[in-house]
């Protein structure tokens, strides 16, 4: 199973995927992304991840707008 | 309900100053008189009661419109001067055509030979009473205004401590406290070192917003040690991302405390700040201003900016400086301008 992050903080993108890891050492990062516009380009370039976690207060916006821009 | 307590109250004073005034009535009489006062009675009551009470409610009234027109604090003299004058220049006349009246209707003299002679002790009785009685009630009002003036001072303070309240309410704003324990969550497991010196720095942060009363001035030291840590807070959760340089020539100036914490956090709140997009913010200044200027990069659907902060900051600048604060943009740069305080301005 493979995984995508979103967020903005460096620091709580690691802990987040330091979190799932250690749930599960075959969960596997296929990238992250820290605004709403490159999460938008990473998600029109690659195939669609198993799970995303998404933080909501995004550099550039909320994350809400991802859904709308990736149709 | 309200007319009948009203009427209620307005009978129960003409009714004490109706007998105020013929108790002063027949004192005046047994003094000037005698002992015939008790004989003309009927006539005494007839004069003290129509003399007396339209003195009295006559200079009430009078008091009263000045008293809106006037007062107290400003022109305390003016004013005492003022109701005196209008007072006995009032007394003046209704006494005068009381006399008058006794003078030709009572006496029957022909005409009005020796009238001031005949009513000089009477003139100089009136004026003696109604001036003490005006000092008196003059007395009475000074103090209570006063006491109405130190109450409204009392309640003016309570007011700007609840205000104060509110703005350190406001100040620390509850996200960025979570914000800072989220990090700090990250921090522990990753490098307890940095861990540790980010709650120190926080800890200063807090103590300097809790300590300063925003009325009061900072120096640019303190207020820009208070924005180093601040900035390393949140150099921790933006890494590069957050790009900060501070070039302020001058030590030897004041700011309202928080005020450059605050245009910072604004900066951050309005801007992306992604590994794309760094924000770039630049403080420096010159003879006269501090500026605090950063690169525009709106969020997507951002929502538009109220301007609380903005305008609240302007506010408070008003009350030290006649130095306007200037917000303004030029190619893609938002810059707040804010002018340098001395005590001597204040």
């Amino acid at each position: 199973m493979n995984f995508f992050v979103v967020e903005d903080e460096k620091l709580a993108a690691d802990r987040l995927i330091a979190l799932v890891q250690e749930i599960d050492s075959d969960m596997e990062l296929v990238g992250k992304a820290d605004s709403v516009k490159s999460a938008v380009r990473w998600f029109q370039n690659n195939a669609m991840p198993h799970l995303i976690f998404m933080d909501i207060q995004l550099a550039d916006g909320l994350s809400f707008k991802i859904f709308d821009l990736s149709k | 309900m309200l007319d009948k307590i009203i009427v209620k109250q307005v009978a129960k004073g003409i009714f004490f100053k109706f007998i105020c005034v013929n108790l002063i009535g027949f004192i005046f009489g047994l003094i000037v008189d005698g002992l015939t006062t008790f004989v003309y009675w009927d006539k005494y009551l007839a004069y003290s009661s129509t003399a007396g009470l339209s003195l009295w409610l006559g200079n009430e009234y009078l008091s009263k419109c000045l008293d809106r027109k006037y007062s107290w604090f400003e022109f305390p003299i003016r004013k005492l001067v003022l109701r005196l004058v209008v007072s006995l220049t009032f007394s003046t006349i209704v006494i005068t055509i009381l006399y008058l009246h006794i003078w030709f209707n009572v006496l029957h003299r022909p005409n009005l030979t020796h009238f001031l002679e005949y009513n000089k002790f009477s003139f100089l009785f009136f004026y003696i009473v109604t001036t003490v009685i005006m000092l008196v009630l003059h007395t009475v009002d000074f103090f209570r205004s006063w006491q109405v003036a130190a109450l409204n001072e009392e309640k003016l303070k309570k007011e700007s401590i609840a205000l104060q309240l509110q703005a350190l309410k406001n100040q620390v704003d509850p996200h960025f406290l979570f914000n800072s324990l989220n990090t700090l969550t990250s921090l522990i497991e990753t490098d307890s070192k940095k861990a540790i010196s980010f709650v120190k720095q926080l800890s200063d942060m807090f103590r300097y917003m809790l300590n300063r009363d925003s009325r009061e001035l900072i120096d640019i030291d303190s207020e820009l040690g208070f924005v180093k840590a601040y900035i390393f807070l949140q150099q921790i959760r933006f890494g590069e991302n957050l790009k900060i340089q501070i070039n302020i020539q001058d030590s030897n100036f004041y700011v309202l405390p928080v005020s450059l914490q605050m245009l910072i956090e604004n900066a951050i709140k309005h801007n992306e700040v992604s590994s794309e997009f760094s924000l770039v913010i630049t403080i420096y200044d010159d003879e006269e201003y501090v500026y605090v200027s950063n690169t525009i990069q709106p969020k997507i659907l951002e929502t538009p900016s109220k301007g609380i902060g903005l305008d609240n900051l302007k506010t408070r600048y008003s009350f030290f400086t006649d130095n306007k604060v200037v917000i303004g943009t030029d190619n893609d740069i938002f810059c707040v301008k804010l002018p340098k305080l001395n005590y001597s301005d204040v």
